[in-house]
């Protein structure tokens, strides 16, 4: 008993507890209810603003679009379902003419123009018929003045609550309508053929002109399948499939077969047309392209042939400037030789006219090469002080020397007021002013050339002169006047007189005088002469020309360079010619015969500079360059200069590319390379500060890399001194065959092995000469020999064979025969004496 | 684990054995809810293996079976209170595939704190469904109950086999074969 009553009890106690605790878990679960509730009533209410917001918006909107409507240019109305007007805007009305209260209430068609009403009217039933929710009309509307207006009417089809309406939107088309008159007319006359294919693919309309591209009549097209009968692609689709309805323009360039079989290219395009949305076929236009493919062969032949042209052109002119330029630069190099030996006064004479000629034949060929280089617009000017006398004079004495012989004589007519130097391009003056008179001398057989130089205008430091070439010779007529400047052209008719000219000298004459900002002016009269007038404008320098020689020769004695300098060069003359230069200034040098000698060299001594030639055996310049830039010692960083005949710029962006400095065309003449010593100069006194700075620690020098620390440290000033003391001046010796010692001491001092090298160039080269000598018919070649040899003699020690050869050279320019055949026999007869002296001379250095 | 699932349990407990063995369950059982339960309240899946325990301590009965009866008992209440999820279906696989995907999705909104297993269901032909039963409380005998007791339902006879993927019942594989 008591235990079913504890039993009871716990069970109740159980459920009491079970219930409050379902009753507190609900509680908490009202409580979250409610707050749930709050936060939705909260919510509610922000939503409530919201939507008023939103209203306000809505009507302001409302508001917006209505005045948008009221003032839009269109004109916007709408109607009922039986086409009442209930609603037009203010421009409408005001293009209509009529009041509002008198429009509204009014059925639409009252306004179409009579003819237009029923089609009007039908267009807008069919719209409401088919329940088409948009459409597009062009009507003719009557206004209340009378005034007949296109418009260009869309209408929208509105269904509410099973209510219909019309709302349109219009533009006033009038002016479009109107001028599709004209366009039509330019449509005819537009070379377009034009034909209209049904949706079967047959011809339902072909216009004039396609019946004329193709040969027939239009009803032997009517009704014909187009593609078939007239397209020759059965690839194209144009014309087919799906395509056809859509509202884009095809094109493409097709054969189309003519009526006679044969084909023409056509460019077709296709564009689908409509009649109320509906798709009714396509029309086809024709452009006739028969002209432009014909013309687009043309060119394409053209292109191509003038491509290989211009290739072979390139080729042409690398190849000529090489050949040319390496015996040119022996010349040149020979005759700046022959300067520094003593010459008479004629001789000297002679070697300015040889230098000149020299000088400008170099300069003649890299201006060829230049023509190229100013087409192609990279040909820079390179302005510098120079004497304008001096070049003139230059002028006058090269043409004089060369119609010597001739009845024609040269002139030189210069204004006195030319007394200071001047700045502007003096290879370019002198390139303009030798072509123009070469030009003269060529068509002048007798009479005078005159060249002349006047001031025209002269304010501050500018100065305008007129250069005049005139001549007295064969003139040329009015008319061909214009052409002479064409490059590659040679007036008619005178080709015989000019056998040599490249015909390019007056074009590249035209072509550098545009480049300075000059002008040119031609007069001539057939059988009377030309007159070619010039005006170039210069900046002018306050030097007087008289004490111009110091200003404009280079000092070289204030280029110091603590390291001798390297020289790369596997030619013999080249060699002799580059050191004779250094050795003329005091300037201490080594030669390496090719690259591995140069490296090998650069690995032992330290240098100033490296003159370095770029083609050699067993090692290029290029690879050298590499080497010396990776050797690590004080090499790596010296200016390493290229020499080479090539003017390619791709060999210099090579040379360039392999880390050489700068790069000197040969060939060169002693200044361009005091030039560059003088470019460099200031980098090198820096880069000898610097390392004579450091150079006062031990340590450094044996960091310097070198195998040999003790450096050939020359003192400059010391040599200079000896070398006047020593300065020896050979003198041309009568009788007396023998070799200068004294001459050879002081030209090669102690370097037995220059000098035997010299000798033996001289031992190989001369027995053939003299033999050429001898044995020589023309005057010409005589001269030609004569002066080739005529610099070697000295270099051995034997002047007086030098100075004979110069007789024999003047005594063959002036034709004087018996002289000159004595002198050459006792000359030949000398020589061979000379010849073994030379070979003891040899042998005695061998030991 | 929800308080339904305890209420029912006693409810059944009481059915079968009468208060007294209720009441013996509640106070020999060390029990953080003191045995004081109510169908809206969430209590410790402990106290339902310990209520279960001394079921099989004094009747003897397997747990496994014990489980199966108590599913088979909680069947008639779901089939009560959520009839419209029956009602939803015509057949026991829709049925059985609708647990996963629909049912048991509607009674996590109604409980968050719900423990739920979850069933992968396979049909491998038009006869044979397999449900994979994946849960921490290892309840594949209870399911198993819940399963026979739906097939009951829409009047279908089938085979029923079952494998213990994991051994510890966490993972279990029930095959149904349709006759
Ligand atoms: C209308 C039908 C169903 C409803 C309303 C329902 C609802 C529930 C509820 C409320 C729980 C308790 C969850 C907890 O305590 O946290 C539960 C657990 C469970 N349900 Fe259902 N269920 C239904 C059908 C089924 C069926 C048909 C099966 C078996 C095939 C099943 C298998 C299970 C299992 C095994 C558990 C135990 C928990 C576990 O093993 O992790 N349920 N279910």
């Amino acid at each position: 008993m008591n235990n079913d009553f504890e039993l009871l009890r716990r069970q109740l106690e159980r459920e009491i507890l079970a219930r409050k605790q379902a009753e507190s878990i609900l509680e908490k679960k009202a409580l979250e209810l409610f707050e749930a509730n709050r936060d939705l009533k909260a919510l509610n209410t922000g939503l409530e603003n919201e939507v008023k917001i939103r209203t306000f918006k809505l009507e302001e909107s409302e508001k917006q679009y209505r005045e948008i409507v009221e003032n839009s240019s269109d004109f916007i109305y709408s109607a009922d379902a039986q086409g009442i007007f209930t609603y037009v805007n203010e421009p409408a009305l005001n293009r209509f003419g009529y009041q509002k209260d008198y429009i509204l209430g009014m059925h639409f068609t009252n306004l179409v123009k009579e003819d237009y009403k029923k089609r009007a009217l039908d267009f807008y039933l069919a719209m409401r018929e088919e329940g088409a929710s948009q459409s597009y009309i062009e009507l003719p509307v009557k206004t209340a003045k009378g005034e007949t207006i296109w418009l260009g009417q869309s209408a929208k089809l509105n269904i509410n609550n099973g209510i219909k309406s019309y709302s349109m939107i219009a533009k006033d088309i009038t002016e479009r309508k109107n001028s599709e008159e004209k366009y039509k007319s330019i449509f005819e006359n537009m070379n377009l053929g034009i034909v209209e294919i049904d949706t079967e693919g047959k011809v339902v309309k072909a216009y004039p002109l396609f019946c004329e591209q193709l040969g027939y009549k239009e009803e032997e097209l009517l009704g014909q399948d187009f593609i078939s009968k007239l397209i020759n692609d059965p690839d194209s689709k144009l014309f087919k499939g799906e395509n056809r309805s859509k509202s884009l323009v095809k094109t493409q360039e097709l054969q189309l077969k003519k009526k006679d079989d044969s084909l023409i290219w056509m460019l077709v395009s296709e564009a689908p047309f409509f009649d109320r949305d509906q798709f009714m076929g396509s029309l086809a236009i024709h452009f006739d392209l028969t002209s432009q493919k014909t013309l687009q062969h043309e060119l394409e032949k053209a292109k191509i042939k003038a491509e290989s042209a211009e290739k072979a052109e390139r080729i042409f002119l690398a190849n000529m400037s090489h050949e040319i330029r390496t015996p040119l630069n022996a010349i040149v190099g020979m005759s700046h030789l022959l300067e520094s030996s003593s010459l008479n006064a004629e001789q000297a004479d002679h070697l300015d006219v040889l230098q000149s000629s020299a000088d400008i034949l170099l300069n003649l060929i890299s201006d060829i090469l230049d023509i190229a280089k100013i087409d192609a617009g990279s040909m820079e000017i390179r302005n510098k002080k120079f004497d304008l006398v001096k070049l003139m004079n230059s002028i006058e004495k090269t043409f004089t020397v060369k119609l010597d012989s001739s009845p024609v004589s040269v002139q030189l007519e210069l204004d006195t007021g030319l007394d200071r130097l001047l700045v502007g391009d003096p290879v370019l003056l002198n390139q303009i002013l030798y072509n123009l008179v070469g030009n003269a001398e060529k068509f002048t057989n007798e009479g005078y050339i005159y060249i002349r130089a006047r001031i025209i205008d002269r304010d501050n430091d500018r100065i305008s002169i007129r250069f005049e070439v005139e001549d007295t010779g064969i003139g040329m007529e009015e008319d061909k006047l214009k052409f002479i400047f064409d490059q590659f052209r040679q007036i008619d008719g005178r080709e015989e007189v000019s056998q040599k000219g490249t015909g390019l000298g007056l074009a590249i004459t035209k072509k550098i005088i545009d480049l300075l900002d000059g002008d040119i002016h031609v007069s001539s009269r057939l059988g009377t002469g030309s007159k070619f007038s010039i005006v170039l404008h210069f900046e002018e320098t306050n030097i007087a020309l008289r004490d111009a020689k110091q200003e404009i020769k280079k000092d070289y004695e204030s280029i110091v360079l603590k390291n001798p300098i390297l020289i790369v060069e596997d030619n013999k003359m080249n060699q002799k010619y580059i050191s004779k230069l250094f050795e003329k200034w005091n300037y201490d040098y080594r030669m390496a015969e090719n690259g591995l000698e140069a490296v090998e060299l650069a690995r032992r001594y330290p240098f100033s500079i490296i003159f370095m030639d770029l083609q050699m055996p067993k090692m290029n310049g290029y690879e050298a360059t590499k080497a010396i830039r990776q050797l690590g010692n004080a090499n790596s960083d010296i200016p390493i200069v290229a020499l080479t005949a090539s003017t390619l710029s791709s060999k210099r962006n090579e040379a360039l590319d392999a880390g050489m400095s700068d790069f000197l065309a040969k060939p060169f003449n002693p200044d361009q390379i005091l030039d560059v010593l003088d470019k460099y100069v200031n980098e090198l006194v820096e880069n000898t500060e610097q390392s004579e700075e450091s150079a006062t620690s031990d340590i450094h020098i044996n960091e310097t890399g070198f195998v040999e620390e003790k450096m050939i440290k020359q003192d400059l000033f010391m040599t200079l001194e000896k070398d006047q003391e020593k300065e020896v001046v050979p003198e041309p010796t009568s009788g007396k065959i023998e070799i200068d010692e004294k001459y050879l001491e002081a030209t090669y001092g102690n370097d037995k092995v220059y000098a035997s090298e010299i000798f033996s160039i001289f031992l190989e080269k001369t027995p053939e000469e003299l033999n050429n000598l001898k044995n020589s018919e023309r005057l010409s070649q005589v001269v030609s020999i004569a002066h080739k040899i005529k610099p070697t003699f000295q270099m051995v020690g034997l002047a007086k064979f030098t100075n004979d050869l110069g007789m024999i050279e003047e005594l063959a320019s002036n034709s004087q025969h018996e002289e000159l055949n004595q002198k050459i026999d006792i000359f030949l007869n000398e020589a061979q004496i000379a010849l073994s002296l030379v070979e003891e001379r040899f042998a005695k250095m061998q030991t | 684990m929800k308080g339904i699932v305890f209420t029912e349990f006693i409810e059944m407990v009481e059915k079968s054995f009468g208060y007294e063995t209720v009441d013996e369950m509640l106070v020999s059982c060390d029990l953080p809810s003191k045995g004081v339960y109510t169908a809206v309240g969430t209590y410790e899946y402990d106290e339902m293996l310990q209520l279960v325990g001394f079921l099989h301590k004094k009747t003897k009965l397997p747990v496994p079976d014990l489980l199966k009866t108590f599913g088979q008992y909680l069947f008639g209440t779901f089939e009560k209170n959520y009839g419209v999820f029956f009602d939803k279906e015509d057949n026991a696989f829709d049925f059985f595939e609708s647990i996963e995907n629909h049912i048991h999705v509607e009674v996590k909104k109604l409980y968050p704190d719900a423990q739920l297993p979850t069933f992968d269901t396979t049909r491998i032909s038009d006869n044979i469904l397999e449900m994979v039963y994946k849960s921490e409380r290892k309840m594949a005998d209870f399911a198993m109950g819940l399963i026979e007791k739906t097939l009951i339902r829409y009047n279908e006879r089938a085979r029923i086999s079952r494998e213990n993927i994991e051994e510890d019942g966490s993972i279990v594989r029930f095959l149904i074969e349709k006759y």
